[in-house]
């Protein structure tokens, strides 16, 4: 049987702005964190926009390793701390990947004292590229492989039993 | 029945053959949850940006291909992003596909890339014809009143 929404959506009313609706810790627990977002592709960018804003994240996107690295000395060098709460780090990426990024933000992070949680995002199951992440400093890992809800939980738990 | 309720069975229909067939699977029906009043547009904007990430993507396989000296790993680097992507909006044809594509490059068989690169981009077209389809049964349906059925 067809399963059909309660409210059909009324597209020419303007739509409400989710900050102003109120904390809804249930559905949207991520109120709070700030997350920089790399990833080379424009699809998966925009779904990890909306997953993450979706949950109550505050996101900021950038295309590359490279731009994710300029972005984090900036804030290193201007503030002497880091203005994000998470990376969410895309390994494959084709300029500067994940493993690469990662290196050199921990490199900058040295002179600071400051170690920012970086979430790697690989299209490998857990064991086969554990150990470049490691390495890299990098400190959880997803796999694209998983089901967009249980990305969501993953992340959600991370923030919250660091 | 009424026209709206005919397009909505039709929409239902639509969407359990693409699933029947390989064409979409759970996580396409993720991505629809995501949609809502701040983002009505969502999944459009995304199967849209998709299909801009993999028209770069084929055209780089396609000229690393061309090399007189193929890098092998290159391509492979591309078939594995683009089996990423697909993953993500749940074109399960299409990352099936990609995964006899990167068993070619690691062999290194030219002809098997070259075959594989064929079947993705045809996949990739007829992915592009179902959904568009399947987006304008959805314009009908909301332009004539009626709701989206939820995707389960």
């Amino acid at each position: 049987m067809l399963a059909s929404k309660q409210e059909p959506v009324d597209y020419r009313r303007p739509l409400p702005h989710r900050e102003t609706e109120g904390p809804d810790k249930t559905s949207r627990p991520l109120v709070g964190k700030k997350f920089l977002v790399a990833k080379d592709q424009k699809a998966l960018t925009h779904i990890a926009m909306k997953t993450l804003t979706h949950r109550g994240a505050t996101v900021k996107l950038c295309g590359n390793g490279e731009e994710a690295l300029d972005l984090v000395r900036n804030d290193l060098v201007t503030h002497r701390k880091h203005r994000y709460d998470y990376i969410l780090m895309d390994c494959q990426m084709l300029i500067m990947d994940g493993f690469e990024a990662a290196r050199e933000i921990r490199k900058e992070e040295k002179s600071y004292d400051v170690h920012i949680p970086i979430i790697a995002l690989t299209s490998h199951e857990q064991g086969e590229e554990t150990r470049r992440m490691i390495e890299a400093g990098m400190d959880h890992h997803l796999t694209k492989t998983l089901k967009l809800d249980r990305l969501l939980e993953t992340i959600t738990s991370i923030c919250f039993f660091k | 029945m009424d026209a709206v309720t005919q397009w909505q069975k039709q929409w239902f229909d639509y969407t359990q053959s693409l699933r029947r067939e390989g064409f979409l699977d759970d996580q396409f029906a993720q991505l629809k949850k995501l949609q809502d009043e701040s983002s009505p547009d969502f999944v459009v904007e995304v199967v849209s940006l998709f299909f801009q990430d993999s028209e770069k993507l084929l055209n780089n396989m396609g000229r690393a291909l061309e090399q007189n000296v193929v890098n092998f790993k290159q391509v492979d680097a591309y078939v594995h992003q683009f089996k990423g992507s697909s993953a993500w909006i749940g074109a399960l044809r299409l990352k099936n596909v990609c995964i006899n594509f990167r068993n070619s490059c690691e062999a290194q068989n030219l002809e098997g890339c070259l075959r594989c690169l064929q079947q993705v981009k045809q996949e990739s077209s007829a992915l592009k014809s179902k959904l568009e389809y399947l987006f304008r049964l959805e314009q009908q349906i909301v332009a004539a009143g009626g709701s989206i059925p939820i995707m389960e």
